[in-house]
């Protein structure tokens, strides 16, 4: 199908509701003119337009401008279901549930740090599991596990991994009530039970940084951001708990659509109405699994923080932020002229609150939401500040970079130990749990994140804050 | 050609061929294997012993029961460390499967395969029978 796109504005592109029989609304690309020709003949653009048919979708089916192929909704797809008459979608969350990013920040400065920093690095890899099959910090059965899916990162931190004063700095004060782990099946209950703390393997990192540039000082002052500083990023989700949550309501739902007779374009793009058994019950298994991720970042930044300290004694390394990239959640918005309640799908797309928002801790309440975009290994990471005019999109932004080149491509190009040994020559240390992953991720397969973060600043749905280079780097 | 790997941008992206039903199962453990483990093979084995899979009634249709299939070979990986080298295999006309073959222990602890998915699920009857799927790395 060609697909006809009205460019709106600099950084904003129409695909018309009249593009494919079946859309209920329009396709709202966040694009720059060299972000849409990389991805003008990909299977993405068709994957906005089929989201854009499913029940209840309200104002677009948006896509970020880290967007690419995903399964059913595009990665770097946002879409919000009305809660009279729409629907919730596994397929618009993800298989990484709650997959997110979280950034400490220490007082040290980068020159401290150097002349430790291979025997710091070695350290890390030990301390934090990571890699293909990566067993966790701590092995949780039964009701146990059930304490973490129902508990989240408030249940690590009273287990001692971390500090109540974190639960502040993390989305939802780290926790979904909603959560329900009857709706988790054994089989993911079997998945994750050897798993909580572990970074896992795929794109999944951590990395030490340094703040490489300010953009906005009033706003990095108030976040504890300051150039030169040495911070830590971790980026990780649900395991193999929330893959295997996904793959069960997948199959429990394609009954479901065919017996509600919902018509979906991509069986991907299963999806149950909100109030509905079917969709209650996937919205507390997500929950749950969500729990899960947030109590396993938080465990890791617990470890992080032990390691650190041996290094560093006294020295402390302040959460700033925890976030989620792929979640739906039930929110409260003013849209298109009136209150009411929204599913919103954020897959591969952060939350970014602006200022006031009452959804926002205290903490963060004068300077909206810090968003945490994590960037290639050999790049650069962003934190970011939720703006006003992300209301437009319910609230969200980008979620990183957003691949360009196939894993196979990337491997053609660069193996592991060239990719090792171009990121050491620019300084950036490198270990990894599955060097055939190293070669896969090379910076140059992903797009160039300045520009994403660019387009999303310059659309007014997040401000820039600072930016952040690697210094460090263990891949999953 | 067995199976071969497509150009996807984030994840791994399969096409399988094969002239019988039995043959495109076979040959979508394979890949999966292949895609999951790299070069591991029956030989790295730490122990094995004859065996029996089955999957009552678990797909929608033929390509729903590949997905399943291959997720069941997942899941069993994950969390037994077990691969299934299946030597035959039976489908009826209820999509009910059964497979003859052999469990092997592998010293890997799960492999790089998180899921396989519905994304870009396409099932062509042939001849020969073909198969395109995804699989989240």
């Amino acid at each position: 199908m060609d697909i006809q796109i009205q460019r709106k504005d600099p950084v904003r592109c129409l695909i018309p509701k009249t593009t494919m029989e079946g859309m209920r609304v329009p396709g709202l690309l966040y694009a720059d003119g060299k972000i849409l020709s990389e991805v003008r003949d990909d299977p993405v653009l068709q994957q906005v337009i089929n989201v854009a048919c499913l029940p209840g979708i309200t104002g677009f089916s948006f896509a970020m401008p880290d967007m690419h192929w995903g399964y059913g909704f595009p990665i770097g797809g946002v879409a919000a279901f009305s809660s009279e008459g729409g629907v919730v979608s596994p397929g618009g969350v993800g298989y990484d549930i709650s997959c997110g990013v979280r950034l400490h920040i220490s007082r040290l400065a980068e020159e401290a740090v150097r002349p430790v920093l291979p025997s710091l690095l070695d350290a890390l890899f030990v301390a934090i599991p990571c890699g293909v099959g990566s067993e966790g910090l701590t092995m949780q059965k039964g009701s146990r596990l059930d304490a973490v899916l129902e508990g989240g990162a408030g249940w690590a931190v009273r287990n001692g991994f971390g500090e109540k004063s974190d639960l502040e700095r993390i989305e939802h004060a780290g926790c979904l009530e909603g959560a329900d782990p009857v709706e988790v099946s054994g089989r993911a209950k079997e998945r994750g039970q050897g798993q909580l703390g572990s970074l896992g393997s795929g794109n999944h990192f951590l990395e030490i940084q340094r703040v490489e540039e300010i953009f906005d000082r009033s706003l990095a002052s108030s976040f504890g951001l300051e150039a030169g500083r040495v911070t830590v990023m971790i980026h990780c989700g649900s395991r193999g708990l929330g893959h295997q949550v996904c793959d069960d309501f997948l199959r429990t739902l394609s009954r479901s659509v065919t017996r509600l007779g919902i018509r979906i374009p991509d069986r991907q793009l299963v999806c149950a109405p909100l109030d509905s058994a079917e969709g209650k019950a996937y919205l507390g298994a997500m929950q749950a699994a969500a729990n899960f991720a947030m109590a396993n970042r938080q465990a890791i930044g617990s470890r992080v923080r032990e390691v650190f300290s041996r290094f560093f004694p006294g020295e402390p390394l302040h959460l700033l932020y925890d976030v989620s990239h792929n979640l739906a959640l039930v929110e409260k918005h003013f849209y298109d002229g009136k209150e009411g309640l929204f599913c919103v799908h954020r897959k591969g797309a952060t939350r970014a609150l602006p200022p006031g928002h009452p959804s926002l801790p205290p903490v963060y309440s004068k300077t909206g939401q810090p968003v945490i975009i994590p960037g290639s290994m050999g790049t650069a990471s962003y934190v970011l500040a939720g703006a006003a005019g992300a209301a437009e999109c319910f609230f969200s932004t980008c979620h990183g970079a957003g691949r360009v080149k196939s894993r196979s491509a990337a491997l053609k190009a660069l193996n592991a130990k060239e990719v090792s040994a171009s990121l050491e020559q620019k300084g950036i240390l490198v270990r990894a749990g599955d060097l055939r992953t190293l070669g896969e991720e090379a910076p140059e397969a992903y797009k160039d994140v300045d520009l994403v973060v660019d387009v999303v600043e310059r659309a007014g749905l997040s401000r820039k804050v600072a930016r952040l280079a690697p210094i460090a780097v263990i891949k999953g | 050609m067995p199976w071969r790997k497509l150009d996807h941008p984030a994840d791994v992206r399969i096409e399988v061929e094969a002239e019988t039903l039995e043959d495109l199962f076979r040959e979508c453990a394979d890949a999966f294997y292949s895609v999951s483990l790299g070069t591991w093979s029956a030989e790295h084995s730490i122990g094995h012993s004859p065996g029996v899979f089955s999957l009552q009634g678990s797909g929608d249709d033929l390509a729903g029961l590949l997905v399943t299939w291959m997720n069941e070979l997942l899941f069993e990986l994950e969390t037994s460390r077990r691969v299934f080298v299946p030597l035959e295999v039976r489908i009826d006309e209820g999509l009910n499967l059964l497979a003859i073959g052999e469990w092997v222990l592998t010293p890997a602890a799960g492999g790089r395969v998180k899921a396989v998915t519905y994304g870009g699920l396409s099932f062509d009857l042939g001849p020969p029978l073909r198969l395109e799927v995804i699989m989240d790395v």
